[in-house]
């Protein structure tokens, strides 16, 4: 069956922007903290650099960094996920041990509803993705940090979402912990300290297609692949 | 006709300003355009038609999502069946989605709430098929995310529904969450010109989806 979801039918719907605060501009620590994510999501190895050293700033002078992440993240509420997710990876590489109890509480963040009515995927899969993050930014702390790994097992005890719970599983077991995991979990749930990381050629999807038929709409090729000529200026001064 | 309003999130952790450059490009656009059937009357009144590169607005970030499902691969412009998901998704997908529209979907999304459906396709004897994206998809997920939807969608429209409510049976049914996981994997694992947030999220988002969205847990994670 296709998951549900209706809306108008006849023409199309209307859409009203308004512009949205700039959540990094309230303190030193707010401002480094922009940057880091920003440095996060470029796709180059100046980028990468620029963060680790912003991160390590963070880590080394930056006291109030708990207290200013979690004042954004908690501006965000339920919208914008990736700002959130990115600010506890952000944490995750540059929080100490005291860090660890809010990334608990996000992890164990009540998702909202499952509702088949609306749709394959929605909003509860973006909270989703935000708590795992936090499992993954506890375990970044427990490393450097060994005397706060027992907060893993926390979450594990309190048996949130199956999505949540296996990742907490996978992180403890990481950890060293599978023993005490075991002890935490029903017999009806072992079977996840079984789940293995699978090679990435085991995981493809069959396309059912074969080569030869219309390719339909080829793509155009970009930067180094385009090997036509340029026009270099596209007007000639007459005399 | 329905109206909505929506609050500009942070374009950098969304990615918008990682792909919003290279998607602003006319013969991507005029391509995109066709490839994927958008019409006119389902992308203006605030959508972005009237301002194609304009990364704050659904259309763009559309775009966006669709350049990353085309050009992500190294083995571009090979789009081989005989290759992996990364190489075959696009190819796959244009030719799967009979036409894609914006709608509306909730009343408002803003940083602060962003509830809802992210995508619907509608496909069979005697419908009109499409695929329709709505505010979550615009404006509750980054890039990558975007292009695994629409690749879930596009199963869909192939005509592959889910067959236990809104899940799948088990991995070997191939249907939607298989081929979205595998696309998010492959993008994680070889996806070129991308970040280190964007790869990150794909693999978790494909965990979440193994460890929730099949009946028989497939026993592994990526």
């Amino acid at each position: 069956m296709p998951c549900q979801n209706e809306t108008s039918k006849g023409g199309g719907d209307s859409l009203d922007l308004h512009l949205d605060s700039r959540p990094f501009d309230l303190s030193p620590t707010g401002w480094l903290l922009g940057q880091a994510v920003r440095y996060l999501n470029t796709a180059d190895k100046e980028g990468e650099f620029a963060y680790t050293q912003v991160v390590e700033i963070l880590r080394r002078c930056s006291e109030d960094l708990l207290e200013t992440l979690t004042r954004v993240f908690r501006s965000m509420k339920s919208g914008d996920s990736a700002l959130r997710w990115n600010l506890l990876y952000v944490l995750g590489d540059a929080g100490n041990e005291k860090a660890a109890e809010f990334l608990v509480r996000v992890a164990l963040q009540p998702l909202p509803d499952a509702r088949e009515d609306l749709g394959c995927e929605t909003e509860r899969d973006m909270e989703m993705l935000v708590s795992t993050m936090a499992v993954h930014a506890l375990q970044k702390v427990a490393r450097r940090h060994p005397e706060v790994s027992d907060y893993i097992l926390r979450i594990v005890s309190e048996k949130p979402a199956r999505p949540i719970l296996i990742e907490a599983v996978k992180v403890a077991s990481e950890l060293g912990m599978k023993d005490k995991v075991r002890e935490l979990l029903s017999k009806e749930e072992h079977w996840m300290l079984e789940i293995r990381q699978a090679r990435i050629q085991e995981v493809f999807a069959e396309p059912e297609r074969e080569d030869g038929k219309e390719r339909g709409f080829t793509p155009p090729k970009s930067g180094s692949l385009y090997t036509a000529p340029r026009s270099v200026c596209c007007t000639r001064k007459e005399k | 006709m329905a109206s909505c309003t929506y609050s500009v999130p942070n374009l950098d952790t969304s990615g918008d300003n990682l792909y919003g450059p290279r998607m602003c490009w006319q013969a991507f656009i005029d391509w995109a355009w066709d490839a994927f059937d958008f019409d006119k009357d389902d992308w203006d009144e605030g959508f972005g038609y009237d301002n194609v590169c304009d990364k704050t607005q659904p259309l763009s970030r559309a775009l966006s999502g669709i350049w990353c499902l085309t050009y992500s691969s190294p083995h571009f412009p090979s789009e081989s069946y005989s290759g992996n998901i990364l190489e075959w998704g696009c190819r796959f997908a244009r030719n799967a989605i009979d036409e894609l529209d914006a709608r509306c979907g909730t009343s408002s999304c803003s940083p602060s709430s962003c509830p809802g459906a992210i995508a619907y396709t509608q496909w069979g004897p005697f419908t009109d098929d499409l695929t329709r994206l709505y505010l979550p998809f615009f404006y509750n997920q980054g890039v990558s995310l975007r292009a695994g939807t629409i690749i879930h969608e596009s199963r869909h429209a192939d005509g592959k529904g889910h067959d236990s409510g809104n899940n799948d049976s088990s991995w070997g049914y191939n249907g939607a969450w298989r081929w979205q996981v595998c696309w998010l994997a492959w993008f994680a694992f070889e996806g070129t010109q991308t970040s280190t947030a964007m790869r990150t999220q794909a693999t978790q988002r494909a965990n979440n989806i193994i460890n929730n969205n099949f009946v028989t847990h497939p026993g592994f994670n990526v």
